[in-house]
């Protein structure tokens, strides 16, 4: 028995289907957990004012209430960046050296910069001690350093 | 990856019953298409452009022996990126005819395949801006050479409209075999294959194609 098909033609697909938007971390960001010094307990920064060395004009914080969490930009084009940051009236300046290098995160996200940490040391009033937890700063906001103060 | 080996398994489960009721024939039919997707894409002003041929060969059994390769190119920029790809491909397999050899031998296919294929491309991101509180970045990526192998799974229909010549469609389900985090620049697009960043790319041709008689 003989018979043809009948060829239809079904032509609708990708060009109908959009890329879908970013919708995850896309910078990397130093996340530093503040902790009493004497009971080594997570401890709230009541009012907590943060920003880069030389940009006092563009804070990071500005009197922010009760955060236990610090998450700081680095700078992709320096070996190092530099931070004020002010609990009350006590300031500390961070310093950070790290290296930096491209990331691909998606097609959709683009490109990024992730950093490895070499060192850190803060300077100043504020803080009793730190501890470097991860030298991994990437876009997970995993616990870098822990700030006793 | 489990999802691919049950596609992959279904396709051959769905092939077997047929080729167990029917005889061998042997047609030398050699065909050769032009898949018309490529065309309609760039009219439509997709972000690819390219050809792609293929050449297919009947064999014993219901069985044809296919070669399939072509051209890509592919553009693509967002907020913080550029980004370009341009290369060739070829695919190597076969596809097995799941209607009776004594149904229309050599005319119509309602086939299911498998293809082994292989991409090699150069791409590079021109340009790259990434936006940050110490002020904008801007580099590229350098251009490199990469090579992806890649599977496919295949099924559709061929039939001939006119003496010698025939049409027809297939849908694709193709991944990569290589892993992407290891190129030295991740790619977008891989011709051939389509969306790298997709654990499984579906794709569609429709082909025309003409019959050169070898006997």
């Amino acid at each position: 028995m003989k018979y043809r098909f009948l060829i239809v033609l079904v032509i609708l697909l990708t060009a109908c289907s959009s890329d879908p938007s970013c919708e995850q971390n896309t910078e990397s960001l130093l996340r530093i957990d503040l902790y009493d010094y004497e009971t080594k307990a997570a401890k709230e920064a009541e009012e907590l004012t943060v920003y880069g060395l030389g940009h006092m004009d563009s804070l990071l914080y500005d009197h922010s209430k009760n955060e236990s969490e610090i998450l700081l930009p680095l700078d992709p084009a320096a070996r190092g960046t530099s931070f004020v940051i002010q609990i009350g009236a006590e300031t500390d300046t961070l310093n950070v050296a790290h290296s930096s290098s491209l990331y691909y995160i998606s097609k959709t996200c683009g490109y990024s910069y992730v950093f490895l940490m070499d060192t850190a040391y803060l300077t100043g009033s504020l803080s009793d001690s730190m501890v470097i937890r991860r030298k991994d700063i990437d876009l997970n906001y995993v616990q870098n350093i822990r700030l006793y103060y | 990856m489990y999802k691919i080996y049950v596609c992959i398994i279904s396709l051959l489960i769905l092939a077997a019953p047929a080729s167990a009721q029917q005889d061998s024939l042997f047609l030398e039919d050699l065909r050769i298409g032009f898949d018309l997707v490529p065309l309609l894409e760039q009219f439509i002003g997709d972000e690819t452009n390219g050809f792609e041929l293929a050449l297919d060969l009947d064999l014993v059994d219901n069985y044809q022996v296919v070669l399939e390769g072509g051209y890509g190119s592919y553009q693509y920029s967002q907020y913080n990126y550029e980004y370009q790809t341009s290369g060739s491909f070829l695919r190597l397999g076969f596809d097995k005819n799941l209607l009776k050899p004594e149904v229309n031998p050599g005319r119509d296919y309602l086939f299911a395949g498998l293809r082994l294929g292989v991409s090699w491309f150069s791409h590079a991101a021109t340009q790259i801006t990434v936006p940050s509180y110490w002020g904008e970045q801007s580099t590229t990526t350098p251009e490199v050479t990469e090579v992806m192998p890649f599977l496919e799974a295949t099924g559709g229909i061929r039939t001939e409209v006119l003496k010698n010549i025939y049409l027809g469609w297939n849908a694709r389900l193709g991944f990569n075999l290589r892993k992407l985090r290891k190129f030295e620049v991740i790619p977008v697009y891989i011709p051939g294959l389509g969306q790298a960043n997709k654990g499984i790319n579906i794709g569609f041709h429709y082909y025309i194609a003409y019959r050169i008689p070898l006997k």
